[in-house]
C-alpha cells in the first residue's frame, strides 16, 4: 500500500467523487473510466474487500429504492454512478485510522474560520461521544432498570450532568488554549507539499478532462 | 508558619535571583468561602518546589492564581518583577508553562505536533521553526512516531509527556504542574521524574499528593493547609516526619 497523507486521501477521493458526479447521463465509457480509477483507488488503499462489500451491499439497496422509481434506464446510470461515488468515498473511511478524521478534514479547501469550527466541533464530538459512552457503562454497571419514569428520569440526569461536564471541559480546554497564546485563531499546518500539491493538480486536471469530454 | 529548619536554597545552577513572588495573597469564590488566606512565598532561579496540600486545599486554585486564570481579592504576584493583572497577563504567560491536571484538556489539536506547535504559532514564531522545536521535543520524549497521529492514540503517559512538550515548546522560565502523576503507573512515573529533572526551566513547581514521587524531583516543599501555607521547608526531612505528615492530613504510603 502506497503511504499517502490523510488530507491527501480526502482530497483524491474528493476529486474523484466530484468529477464522477457531474458527469453527463449515460456517458458511459467516462463512468467506466471513472469505475477502474475507483478500483485502482482501493487497491492503492488496501482497503478489505469484505467490510467494503458488506458497507456498500447496505447503501446499494437503500439506493435502489431511490433510483428506481426514475425508470430502469435513468436509474441503471445513477446506480453505476452513485456505486463508484460510494467506493471512492468508503475505501477513505475505511482505511481512516481512529479520531483521525480531522487530520484528514484540515487539508480541505474551504474557509480557515469554517475549518476551524469542524474541526472543534468534531473534537468536541469525540469528547462529548466518550463521555456518553462512560456514563451509559457507569450506569449499565450498576445495573439500570425500573420503570419507565425512572429511566427516563435517569436519562434526563445523565443528559443534565453531560450538560455541565462539557462547560466545565470546555472551561478547561479554553483555559489551556489561553495560556498558550490562542487568540481566536487556531493556527493549523494545512499546507500540502510541493509533491502533494503536484498530484492533487494532477487528479485535477484528468479528472476534469474526463468529465468535461462526456458533454 | 512551622518551620523545621530554616531553609536554604539549592541552587546550584542559575545565580540566585527572585523569579516568583507571592504577598498576602487572598482568593475566595464567595465572601463566605475564602480558599487562599494570606499566601506568601518566593521562588528564586533553580528553585525546585513542591506544593503539597490534602484535596480541596486550594493547590490547583493557588496556581490558577499564579498564571492569571483567576485574579486575587487582595495580595499581590510578581513574576520577574512584573505584576498579575489582567493588562499583563499576556506577557506573564509567555513566561510560565502550566501543565494542567488531565492531559487531555491540553491537548485538542488534530495532531500531536499541531499541539505542540500550538503555543509558538501564536507567539509569532516562524512555523519552520516551531517544527523543528515540536520535533526535538518529540524525539526527547519517545513520541517521534506519533507526530502526525491523533492524541487519542497515545496512552495516558505518552499524553501526559505530550502535554508537557506542548508547554517547553514555548522554552518556559518557570514551569508549573498540577497532579502530573495521576493515572501514571511507576514505570511513567520514573520516566516523568527523568524527564523533570532534566528540563532547562527556572523553577518548576509541582502540585501533587504523590509525596514519594515529589522527593524525587523537587528540593523543597510547600504545605498548604486550611487556605494557608503551613510549612515551607526542604522536602526531605519533611517526608521523613510521619508525625508532622499526620498532623497535616497527609499520611506518607497512603
Amino acid at each position: 500500500m502506497l503511504k499517502i497523507s490523510l488530507p491527501l486521501r480526502l482530497q483524491l477521493s474528493l476529486i474523484v467523487v466530484i468529477g464522477t458526479a457531474f458527469l453527463k447521463y449515460h456517458s458511459w465509457l467516462q463512468l467506466y473510466i471513472y469505475g477502474a480509477i475507483a478500483l485502482v483507488w482501493v487497491v492503492i488503499l488496501g482497503v478489505e474487500i469484505v467490510k467494503l462489500g458488506s458497507l456498500l451491499g447496505g447503501e446499494l439497496i437503500f439506493l435502489c429504492l431511490v433510483a428506481l422509481p426514475l425508470g430502469w434506464e435513468k436509474a441503471s446510470f445513477l446506480l453505476v454512478r452513485s456505486l463508484i461515488c460510494l467506493i471512492v468515498m468508503n475505501s477513505f473511511l475505511l482505511t481512516l485510522p481512529p479520531h483521525s478524521f480531522g487530520i484528514a478534514l484540515k487539508g480541505l479547501p474551504i474557509p480557515l474560520a469554517l475549518k476551524e469550527n469542524l474541526l472543534l466541533a468534531g473534537q468536541y464530538l469525540e469528547i462529548l461521544l466518550a463521555e456518553i459512552q462512560r456514563m451509559q457503562r457507569g450506569a449499565q454497571l450498576r445495573g439500570l432498570s425500573g420503570t419507565r419514569g425512572w429511566l427516563r428520569y435517569a436519562s434526563a440526569a445523565m443528559i443534565g450532568a453531560l450538560y455541565l461536564r462539557t462547560l466545565e471541559r470546555a472551561e478547561r480546554v479554553y483555559a489551556a488554549m489561553i495560556t498558550r497564546g490562542y487568540n481566536g485563531q487556531l493556527p493549523m499546518d494545512c499546507q500540502p507539499n510541493p509533491q502533494e500539491l503536484l498530484t492533487i493538480m494532477l487528479v485535477i486536471v484528468i479528472a476534469s478532462y474526463i468529465t468535461v469530454s462526456s458533454y | 508558619m512551622t518551620s523545621l529548619t530554616s531553609y536554604s536554597s539549592l541552587t546550584n545552577f542559575f545565580p540566585e535571583t527572585l523569579v516568583l513572588e507571592v504577598k498576602n495573597l487572598m482568593y475566595a469564590y464567595t465572601n463566605k468561602c475564602t480558599i487562599l488566606k494570606n499566601i506568601s512565598f518566593k521562588l528564586k532561579t533553580g528553585d525546585r518546589v513542591a506544593l503539597i496540600g490534602a484535596t480541596g486545599s486550594g493547590k490547583s486554585t493557588l496556581l490558577e492564581n499564579l498564571i492569571g486564570l483567576k485574579y486575587p481579592q487582595s495580595g499581590t504576584i510578581t513574576i520577574n518583577g512584573i505584576p498579575v493583572e489582567p493588562n499583563t497577563v499576556a506577557k506573564i504567560r509567555k513566561q510560565i508553562g502550566f501543565v494542567f491536571q488531565d492531559a487531555n484538556d491540553q491537548l485538542f489539536m488534530p495532531t500531536v505536533l499541531e499541539d505542540i506547535t500550538f503555543g509558538p504559532l501564536n507567539y509569532g514564531v516562524a512555523p519552520a521553526i516551531a517544527k523543528e522545536k515540536a520535533r526535538q521535543l518529540l524525539a526527547d520524549f519517545n513520541l517521534e512516531k506519533y507526530a502526525h497521529r491523533s492524541h487519542h492514540e497515545l496512552s495516558g503517559g505518552q499524553r501526559r509527556l505530550a502535554a508537557i512538550a506542548s508547554v517547553l515548546a514555548l522554552e518556559p522560565e518557570i514551569l508549573i504542574l498540577d497532579e502530573p502523576t495521576t493515572g501514571l503507573d511507576p514505570a511513567w512515573r520514573r520516566h516523568l521524574a527523568q524527564v523533570l529533572l532534566k528540563l532547562p526551566v527556572q523553577v518548576l513547581l509541582i502540585a501533587s499528593h504523590d509525596l514519594n514521587w515529589l522527593g524525587k524531583v523537587t528540593q523543597r516543599a510547600l504545605v498548604l493547609t486550611d487556605g494557608k501555607i503551613q510549612i515551607d521547608h526542604p522536602i526531605q526531612p519533611l517526608l521523613a516526619d510521619d508525625k508532622t505528615l499526620e498532623n497535616l492530613g497527609l499520611p506518607l504510603g497512603w
